[in-house]
């Protein structure tokens, strides 16, 4: 089954594969899709990126985003995982799997729960710079 | 006692992340009370209000008793 939520340690993306897609013969395309932390930023070298959030709020987002995700596109199922606090260069921050029987669905689905995470999900992130130095991501 | 929450950039810039205080009456009478760049912030759309987990555009909003306010900069997930 798959599921959302806000994770606070890294994310065993195997096993959340295998969760969406095991014994789910109607299936027939999964996009999977890994937010990583990357060291370049037009600010200096990332260290690690560190993620706030407001629990409350941001579970409910990322669970209203699954449900309708699915609905939208009539994915036979989904995940949608943010991971939280520290998260080094390499490792994935945000993981979103679209399973659906035909791939259209599953590539848009993955694409429009990504950029939904963005918009209204109550998580914020700051660069860790090598060396000293930080800076909050403004968006919009 | 009405509970006050800070996330991301605005917590750091005011040194806090929560605070509990008596108070009955408007948001915007309550942020203007506590720090007027806090509510300066607000009014310009820098940062929003969510009132017992529920994002507030109505400033004029009354609030008391166990409600949770919270001070939202834009979203920066992913």
């Amino acid at each position: 089954m798959g599921r959302s939520g806000i994770v606070e340690g890294p994310i065993d993306e195997e096993a959340e594969m295998r969760s969406v897609a095991e014994g789910r013969t109607e299936v027939g395309a999964i996009v999977t899709f890994r937010g990583v932390i990357r060291e370049t930023s037009p600010h200096g070298r990332v260290k690690f990126l560190y993620y706030d959030f407001y629990p409350e709020m941001a579970g409910k987002a990322l669970e209203e985003i699954r449900r309708k995700a699915i609905e939208k596109f009539g994915l036979v199922d989904a995940t949608l995982l943010h991971r939280v606090g520290e998260v080094p260069v390499g490792e994935t921050a945000l993981l979103v799997i679209a399973a659906s029987e035909h791939r259209e669905a599953a590539f848009e689905a993955a694409r429009w729960m990504v950029d939904e995470v963005k918009r209204s999900a109550a998580i914020w992130k700051k660069e860790v710079f090598v060396g000293g130095g930080e800076r909050w991501v403004e968006e919009g | 006692m009405v509970r006050m929450r800070l996330y991301g950039w605005v917590a750091e810039r005011f040194g806090w992340r929560e605070k509990s205080l008596e108070f009955e009456g408007t948001i915007e009478d309550l942020l203007n009370g506590l720090n007027a760049e806090l509510a300066e912030l607000i009014s310009k759309g820098r940062v929003m209000v969510a009132v017992n987990h529920s994002l507030e555009r109505d400033l004029s909003r009354r609030v008391s008793g166990d409600d949770i306010i919270a001070i939202l900069p834009t979203f920066s997930g992913g």
